[in-house]
């Protein structure tokens, strides 16, 4: 199955977002957030206030998970790592998939959501970009 | 309900905070400074599962 988007334009750029459903399997809350795909994020980094709208308490959880940017800069990012069920949804078919993700309450305020390659890329046999086209899709088996 | 159609337009309208939108449309059914706040108002609104999105303050192009 294929999923295929069209990539969003803001200004001179083009951006890959999509929808996904992230649901909490302790207790079956589900949301739909929107965010952009990422090759160059190592795993799925979220904003910490969805993971209150799925009931996950973020400080019973004792692992930290420390990343970086391309910044300068000595001070790492950090996050709490959780496993979520993360749901692809298109006309009719839909792909799910357990799904490592870090929370985090660091995350920029001019920037997105990331679906990274641990968590995301890793879940289809193909991720392509079709820049000219304005076209960007998931393809599993 | 309010209808944007695009990006740049919920940035200038709804930058910096949190949006609930109808599933796969861009049309904002609830928003404000609480994820939970906009994600309780919207199902109140009759969208039992809405989409989630922290529009950011300013579109800054992004590396990483």
């Amino acid at each position: 199955m294929q999923f295929k988007y069209p990539f969003h334009i803001v200004g001179n750029d083009k951006i890959p977002i999509l929808d996904i459903r992230i649901t909490n399997k302790d207790n079956n809350v589900s949301t739909n957030y929107r965010a952009v795909l990422d090759s160059g994020a190592f795993a799925n980094v979220f904003h910490s206030d969805i993971a209150a709208v799925l009931g996950i308490d973020l400080s019973k959880i004792k692992e930290t998970q420390y990343f970086s940017g391309v910044r300068k800069s000595k001070r790492l990012i950090k996050g709490k790592p959780y496993i979520v069920q993360l749901m692809v949804i298109q006309k009719g078919q839909s792909h799910k998939f357990d799904s490592y993700v870090v929370f985090s309450d660091e995350v920029s305020d001019t920037g997105f959501a990331l679906l990274g390659r641990q968590g995301f890329f890793d879940q289809f046999d193909e991720v392509c970009f079709s820049y000219k086209n304005n076209k960007f899709y998931l393809q599993k088996g | 309900m309010c209808i944007i159609g695009s990006m740049q337009n919920l940035i200038k309208k709804f930058g910096g905070k949190w949006v609930a939108l109808k599933p796969d449309t861009d049309k904002v059914v609830a928003s404000g400074r609480s994820a939970n706040g906009v994600y309780k108002e919207a199902q109140k609104r009759g969208v039992a599962i809405p989409t989630l999105f922290k529009v950011p303050t300013k579109y800054i192009p992004y590396i990483g």
